[in-house]
Formats: C-alpha cells, sequence, structure tokens
C-alpha cells in the first residue's frame, strides 16, 4: 500500500520541481549556451550577473515596486475586508466581494493594456505613479483574500468583547484582532510581494526609462544573448523566494506554535 | 423603579421586516431573566441593544433611571458572555480575566485580588497562565464568565452560554452559571432557545416572537399556564386546538371540531384550547370523575420511563405521554382528561 502511494507522490514531485531544479543545473554549466545535461561546473555565471547592471537596478526597482505595492494593497486590504466582516447584511456585500477580487481574474494582458491607455489619457504619461498603481491593482486581490479570511475566521465577538470589557472599537481592534491576524498579514504582504514581482505584463507595458523592474531586464538580455547567466539568476530567486518564506515561517510561524 | 428597563423597543434594517416592534422589559436587581424563543425572534438583537452593540431606532434603555439608549458600548459596564466565548486566543487566562481591569487602570494589587476571588470562585486556579487553546470547553465557557464578571458589571448578558458544552454537563453548569449569579446578584439576561435550560435557570422567563415578549412569568407559571397558543407550543403542550364555539352553563365546555370538551372555567375570548400530553390518561374505559375522548393510536414512541402514544381521535391527532406501556398500535383506548387540565388560550 504504502509503496505506490511515495512513488505517486515522488512521481509527482519530480515533475513539479524538474523546470526549478534545471536551471540550477544549468548554471553551473560550462557550456557557453543553454544545454542540458550541464557540463563541467563553473561559478562564472553568477559572477557575470553582477556585470550587468542592469540586473542589479532591476532587482532594486522591482523589490521597491514590490514592496510599495504590497505595503499599499494590504493598507487598502485592511479595511475594505474589516467593512465586510463588520457588516454581515452590508446590501450587495457578494458583489462588493467579488469586485475585490475581479482583478484577479482579468487576464494581466488585458488589464496592462487598459491601464497604459489609462496612464496616456488620465496622466498624459507613463510615470512611476502610473507603475505603481498597476501594480496594486494586480496584487491587491491576493492580499484581500488572505486578510479578510484571517478576519473571518477570527470572528466578530472577539471585538465585541473587548468592547464590552470597557475598550473604544478603535483601541479593542488593536488590542484584540491586530495580533491574531498577524500571520494574515505578514502572509497576504509576502503573496503581494511576490505576485508583483513576477508581474511580468504589468512591467513590460508600464515601465519607463530608468525604472526597468528585474523580469524585464531578464527578458532584455535573452534577448541579445543566450547565456547560463538568466539560468543563474532564476537560481539566485529561487533561493531568495525559499530564504523570504523561510524568514516569515520563522517568525510568524513559529509565534502560532506557541500559541 | 426597575432596575433595568426597556421600552418600546423598535429596531429594523431597511427594509425588511422589523427585528423588534416595540419590545417592553422590565428586570428587578438581582433577577436573572430568560429570554427564550427561536431562532430569528430577536432574542439576540434584544441582547445586543442591552449591551449597546445596536442603537434601537425607537425606544429606550434605562440602567437603574439612566437612559443609556445612546451611550456606547465601551461606557456602560456591561459584561458579555458570548456563545462562542469569544477569548483573546493571544491572552493566557490570567491576562484574559484582567483586560477589563487593566482598561480601568485599577491598582495592581487589587487587580489580582479580584481576579483571584473570581477565578477561585469559577474554579480556574492553577490554569491562569494556559492559552485559551489549552483549555477544554467548560474550561474555556468559565474563563469567559470569569473576564465578564471581573470588571463588576452592571449587567450580565449571556448569549446561549450552554450550546457548546456537551449535553451530560449542561445540568452541572447551569447550576454553577447560578450559583455565582446568585452570590454576586448581579442582574443578568440569558438568551437561550432551549426549554430546560430556560426554566432550569431563570427566575422568569420571557418567551419572544416575532420581535415581541409574548409572556414573562417565573418558570412554573409559564409552564402551566402559558397565554397564548405560541407559548404554549414552546413549553411543550403538543395538542393545540382553534376553539369553534364557547359555552356557559352549569358545564362549561369548548367545542373543537363539533366535539365538545369540559373546562373548569369560561372564557368567552378563548381562541385556542391546549392540552399537555402529561397531563392526559390513556385507558382502556372510561374513568370516574375524568372526562374522556376515545380515540385509536395510531403511533407511539418509547421515551424510557414513558411512552408517547399518537391517537387518532374525533379532535384531531392528540398525543399522550403516558407511564403505561401495555398499549400497542391499532388498540382503541380512551384518553381520559380533567377539565381543569384544559387550557384555554386568548391568542
Amino acid at each position: 500500500m504504502r509503496i505506490p502511494f511515495y512513488a505517486v507522490s515522488l512521481l509527482t514531485l519530480s515533475i513539479l520541481l524538474t523546470p526549478i531544479i534545471m536551471p540550477l543545473l544549468i548554471s553551473f554549466s560550462v557550456s557557453e549556451t543553454i544545454t542540458f545535461p550541464p557540463q563541467g561546473f563553473t561559478l562564472r555565471w553568477f559572477g557575470n550577473i553582477f556585470n550587468y547592471e542592469s540586473f542589479a537596478k532591476g532587482f532594486i526597482a522591482s523589490s521597491s515596486i514590490a514592496f510599495t505595492a504590497s505595503f499599499l494593497a494590504i493598507a487598502l486590504s485592511l479595511p475594505a475586508s474589516y467593512v465586510l466582516y463588520r457588516h454581515k447584511t452590508l446590501r450587495l456585500k457578494g458583489l462588493i466581494e467579488s469586485l475585490f477580487t475581479l482583478p484577479m481574474l482579468m487576464p494581466e494582458i488585458v488589464l496592462s493594456y487598459m491601464l497604459l491607455l489609462f496612464a496616456y489619457r488620465a496622466m498624459g504619461v507613463i510615470s512611476a505613479l502610473s507603475l505603481i498603481i498597476g501594480h496594486v491593482l494586480v496584487v491587491m486581490p491576493f492580499g484581500m483574500r488572505v486578510i479578510y479570511a484571517s478576519l473571518s475566521n477570527l470572528g466578530g465577538d472577539i471585538e465585541d468583547a473587548a468592547v464590552s470589557l470597557g475598550r473604544d472599537r478603535l483601541r479593542a481592534f488593536m488590542d484584540v484582532v491586530l495580533p491574531n491576524i498577524k500571520q494574515g498579514f505578514v502572509g497576504g504582504s509576502l503573496t503581494c510581494f511576490m505576485v508583483s514581482f513576477n508581474a511580468v505584463s504589468i512591467s513590460l507595458f508600464l515601465s519607463f526609462g530608468d525604472s526597468m523592474p528585474l523580469p524585464i531586464a531578464m527578458l532584455n538580455y535573452l534577448q541579445i544573448r543566450y547565456d547560463p547567466t538568466i539560468a543563474a539568476l532564476s537560481a539566485l530567486l529561487v533561493a531568495f523566494t525559499v530564504a523570504l518564506s523561510f524568514a516569515v515561517e520563522r517568525t510568524v510561524g513559529l509565534v502560532s506554535q506557541v500559541r | 423603579m426597575k432596575y433595568l428597563q426597556l421600552k418600546g423597543i423598535w429596531v429594523y434594517y431597511s427594509k425588511q421586516e422589523p427585528v423588534l416592534k416595540g419590545l417592553d422589559l422590565e428586570v428587578d436587581k438581582g433577577e436573572l431573566v430568560a429570554l427564550l424563543g427561536p431562532s430569528g425572534c430577536g432574542k439576540t438583537t434584544t441582547l445586543r441593544v442591552i449591551a449597546g452593540f445596536i442603537i434601537p431606532q425607537r425606544g429606550n434603555v434605562t440602567i437603574e433611571g439612566r437612559d443609556v439608549t445612546k451611550t456606547s458600548a465601551h461606557k456602560r459596564n456591561i459584561g458579555i458572555v458570548f456563545q462562542s466565548y469569544a477569548l483573546f486566543p493571544h491572552m493566557t487566562v490570567r491576562l484574559n480575566i484582567t483586560y477589563g481591569l487593566r482598561i480601568r487602570n485599577i491598582e495592581r494589587g487589587e487587580m489580582e485580588n479580584r481576579a483571584n476571588k473570581i477565578a477561585d470562585m469559577l474554579g480556574l486556579q492553577g490554569l491562569e497562565d494556559r492559552y485559551p487553546s489549552q483549555l477544554s470547553g467548560g474550561q474555556q465557557q468559565r474563563v469567559a464568565l470569569a473576564r465578564a464578571l471581573a470588571i463588576q458589571p452592571d449587567i450580565l448578558l449571556m448569549d446561549e452560554p450552554l450550546s457548546n458544552i456537551d449535553p451530560k454537563f449542561r445540568e452541572k453548569v447551569r447550576a454553577e452559571i447560578k450559583k455565582v449569579q446568585r452570590e454576586l446578584e448581579v442582574v443578568t439576561i440569558y438568551v437561550t432557545h432551549d426549554q430546560e435550560d430556560a426554566l432550569g435557570i431563570a427566575d422568569r422567563v420571557a418567551v419572544m416572537n416575532k420581535g415581541l415578549i409574548e409572556q414573562i412569568s417565573p418558570p412554573t407559571e409559564i409552564y402551566e399556564r402559558p397565554k397564548t397558543s405560541f407559548v404554549a407550543d414552546f413549553m411543550g403542550f403538543e395538542n393545540i386546538f382553534p376553539i369553534q364555539l364557547v359555552t356557559g352553563g352549569e358545564q362549561p365546555s369548548v367545542t373543537v371540531r363539533n366535539v365538545a370538551l369540559r373546562v373548569e372555567e369560561l372564557d368567552r375570548d378563548g381562541k385556542y384550547v391546549a392540552l399537555h400530553p402529561s397531563k392526559l390518561m390513556i385507558s382502556t374505559e372510561p374513568k370516574p370523575n375524568l372526562e374522556e375522548i376515545k380515540g385509536k393510536i395510531t403511533d407511539k414512541s418509547f421515551k424510557g420511563d414513558r411512552v408517547k402514544y399518537f391517537l387518532e381521535t374525533a379532535l384531531g391527532e392528540l398525543t399522550v405521554l403516558s407511564s403505561a406501556k401495555q398499549f400497542s398500535i391499532g388498540d382503541d383506548a380512551y384518553v381520559c382528561y380533567a377539565p381543569g387540565d384544559v387550557l384555554v388560550l386568548r391568542g
């Protein structure tokens, strides 16, 4: 019974992980082009990443965009989720709820194109602002989902309990609601950050001048050269993601185990 | 002057049917009143109006003569035990219990004193450093009660506090709540949909229906003498029939489906007649001094010390709860009753 179960699990895992492991292996290959199986061993391509200025700049641009967009998305999600969670009898509640998650269903490329049009028409020019707005729109449904879910799981009674014991609404929220949705907060922020970091088409349509996000820099590089530098960079990004998730798990995850 | 007064409370949301329709309620000092009713009758809304979470569109709430209708919930000094207990998961038992005291800036020694006293009273010693998730359901419930009582509330509100307790322990917990409530003499409003729960704990039971209190009386009175068919139905009067005709004279009676039922007192305004299954007897022949109705047993269900029989009679279906176990389905039998047990209701 057990052996077929493990065999299937292993097969599934390997299918899922192959696309992630392949660039990892290729990134150490001596070959000048992307070839599989990799030949020899070198760290040259990793060094190469830092020779190409656009990557470092792109990483900083992407990170700042992702950071700002997640921050804004979470800041907007919190009050929106709060209203939906407190007012169970709100009219058109279902409609409002789906409205907030709608951008998730919209093809990103369509959204990007419309935003580009909007940016030209309404603001005259694409700028950091339009890029940020685009990213916020794309990531907000993810933040909203996580935060709304953690609020709903918590239930409204504990806030009412704190109020009945003498705290006003705002401080009751700070005292007893916020500490208990911390995980949703961190989880939501991380999800937003990752989604924004990976939102290629929004960046592609709305990036401008110097502010070239990392995925765009990578695409540009690939058009010129076909060496394992991109594989090495991908490997670094995988490590970055894993480290980030791990850090979150350590900080928030541990707290949850104490309780 | 009554301790707590609700006068003409109306609550409605937009175009829907009002939740409370001019509800009145008066509670004396130290009293425990149970609000009993089916879901949607407005009992929880009444609780939330008293708590201050809902401001009624019309009517007012007074506590010891002070009008608190518009007072914010956090300024009312009302303790609440929620159905979900609503303990703060990130705080220990001690921090949960002292939460309200810390807000009131009570001096440390006094605070510990009060917290210890209340913890002792509810048997929570030794659990002070645990988190709510490390407690059993019954313990969580006691912490919720301790937290609400620690602030020495003017009024204690309890929303279905026993619904998450194992049925085996309900009676014990109910007795515990009653004991603490008596000891502290705190005015308590206790919401429940369970008839047994309400009758077992309350000084007075208020049966609610569609946003109004239909009857408020001490448990024995409301059980024995319900005033309306709705209350009677809630108290387990399974045999309720509309009255066609009221006849006076030497032997007053009411007529249901062309069958005359003897009654003790005449009430010309009677609309329904109610017979409690446990007040009826089942017998093979008529009994002296009792009235009888002939019927045929259509079904029976075993209830332990008693058997519930369903009979087809000229009145319609009658339910009888009897200790006689020898009757079987299909038997012809007489349902006997004393005229004094025939309850005539006006609504």
